[in-house]
């Protein structure tokens, strides 16, 4: 089964394409990385899919529903949660505060505030405090909170651990391997960490100048002897 | 305490229109100098609800929030609405001249006499020496009741909590779910709304005046910069900064520098502290 369905996606700003027909799905319980050098198009194809960036062509579906004619409010209404690299948090709102706006429209929305700081009980000391006071690892983790208060169908997360400590970095990939694993959640992660992402991933692509070159399974593709030399310039 | 009593009488005519600027600056980050013009488009609909038309000044109160909420509502969609993504520089120019037009308006509309409602005359309420007149209490009362309605709505309403997200981060209220151009529009109305009751205030403790334009958008504007722009709370506040300074400079200089009051007031706040009372510090970047 299958929930989220791109089929030969182009996408840009406006001043031509950065995804040139990209095909990707992603399954309920499933977490898809999406990894490549810099300027290779992944944050373009999540914003894309959250309606942030124009979609020129191709086919974008999430549980048989067309994304395309939808703005980026009605797609997050769908079931497609954008968490953004940065800027994710409404900084003069506290945190209890940014978890019940992102429910909009949800008519339980305090009891889905306990059911998210169950699944993030890290987040329980700091809920009362304003957002934009949080070190960079407690605002990541609220980010991910609001994305989840709409009971999305997938996550489409954009640099999760950017600005993070290192021993953070596993934990906020952790936590979203955990949700995916325990939910009927889809999970499409763009990180730079590579390998700390396949690591995590089930599945994982490989895209290079806004298109996929290399797909797979995530622990295969994390072994082959290129790989960080073709397209993250590592030594071999 | 007399000078008290009117600093609060000031402020509380003050306060919402300056709580209805810091509103619509949050969330277009724009100065809105037609703030004065409003407020007497609210002073004019409520005088005529109640003067010609008969209506009791309650119900004149109600209509002119009514009709300066689709005033400002208007302005937003012919003006403001297309120029959108401007810097705030050019829109607070579009907003100085949509005043000088509102204001023409009025002129043309109703002449250049000063009006007043038809109240019932009614003496002064005198306690410990003071003396009070009603109207100036029922305008506190009123005011007071309006700007912590207002606080409430903003703190503990999903309308209220969505119209501070939508201020402090549009573009993640829209991938966030929240229908950002109704909740804009919603915080224009509520503006507008604010601006009408102000109105209505300036015509019971003062006078309708058709030239009240920039006589009252100075300390209005003074008191959200006072306050700190974005915080309604620091607009209050900043209504009874401006309504003392007034107060005091009529009773030890001359009631004639009263109006340069509200720019003496700003100049002082953008040199020792320019975030404002309440106001968060932001760095340049």
């Amino acid at each position: 089964m299958t929930l989220l369905r791109l089929q030969n996606l182009r996408a840009g700003y406006g001043g031509g394409d950065i995804v040139h027909g990209v095909d990707l799905e992603v399954a309920p319980g499933e977490m898809v990385a999406l990894v490549g050098p810099n300027g290779a198009g992944k944050s373009t194809l999540l914003k894309s899919i959250a309606g942030v960036a124009k979609v020129t062509g191709g086919t974008l579906m999430l549980d048989d529903k067309d994304l395309v004619p939808l703005s980026p409010a009605a797609r997050a209404q769908a079931g497609a949660a954008f968490m953004p690299q940065d800027r994710n948090v409404f900084r003069t709102l506290s945190v209890s505060e940014n978890l019940s706006v992102s429910a909009w429209g949800c008519k339980d929305i305090a009891q889905r505030r306990e059911e998210v700081t169950a699944l993030l009980p890290t987040m329980r000391p700091y809920m009362h405090k304003r957002a934009g006071g949080l070190s960079g690892g407690q605002r990541q983790m609220v980010a991910l909170a609001m994305a989840l208060m709409a009971r999305p169908r997938v996550l489409l997360v954009d640099e999760p651990t950017a600005g993070l400590s290192p021993l953070l970095v596993g934990e906020m990939l952790d936590v979203l391997h955990q949700l995916a694993a325990a939910a009927t959640l889809g999970i499409l992660i763009v990180e730079q960490n590579a390998r700390a992402a396949l690591e995590r991933a089930d599945r994982a692509l490989v895209l290079v100048d806004g298109r996929v070159v290399r797909a797979g399974s995530a622990a295969v593709l994390a072994q082959e002897p290129d790989f960080g030399a073709l397209f993250f310039g590592e030594a071999a | 305490m007399q000078m008290f009593i009117n600093a609060l009488a000031t402020a509380a005519i003050l306060a919402p229109a300056a709580v209805a600027f810091t509103l619509i600056f949050t969330l277009f980050r724009y100065a809105n100098f037609a703030a004065g013009g409003f407020v007497t488009v609210g002073a004019f609909a409520a005088w005529t609800l109640n003067a010609p038309l008969g209506l009791p000044l309650w119900a004149g109160g109600v209509g002119a929030m009514g009709v300066c909420a689709g005033a400002v509502a208007l302005s937003d969609r012919v003006v403001f609405r297309p120029l959108r993504g401007r810097s705030g520089g050019t829109l607070l120019l579009v907003s100085i001249a949509l005043s000088f037009v509102i204001e023409n308006i009025i002129r043309f509309g109703f002449g250049a006499q000063v009006k007043g409602f038809d109240l019932p005359l009614t003496g002064p309420l005198v306690f410990a020496g003071l003396r009070v007149p009603k109207e100036t209490l029922f305008v506190i009362a009123v005011s007071l009741v309006a700007t912590l309605a207002v606080g409430a709505l903003l703190s503990f309403t999903p309308i209220g909590r969505a119209l501070r997200a939508v201020a402090d981060n549009p573009s993640l209220a829209n991938v966030r779910g929240l229908p950002v151009p109704g909740v804009e529009a919603f915080g224009v109305i509520v503006a507008g709304a604010l601006f009408g009751l102000s109105g209505t205030l300036v015509g019971v403790d003062l006078a309708i005046d058709p030239n009240l334009n920039w006589a009252i958008a100075i300390p209005v504007i003074a008191a959200a910069i006072v306050g700190g722009l974005g915080s309604p709370l620091g607009a209050a506040i900043g209504a009874v900064v401006i309504g003392l300074a007034e107060e005091l400079t009529a009773a030890h200089f001359t009631p004639t520098y009263k109006g340069a009051v509200g720019f003496v007031v700003i100049a002082l706040v953008l040199l020792l502290r320019p975030q404002g009372l309440l106001g968060i510090k932001v760095d340049r970047k």
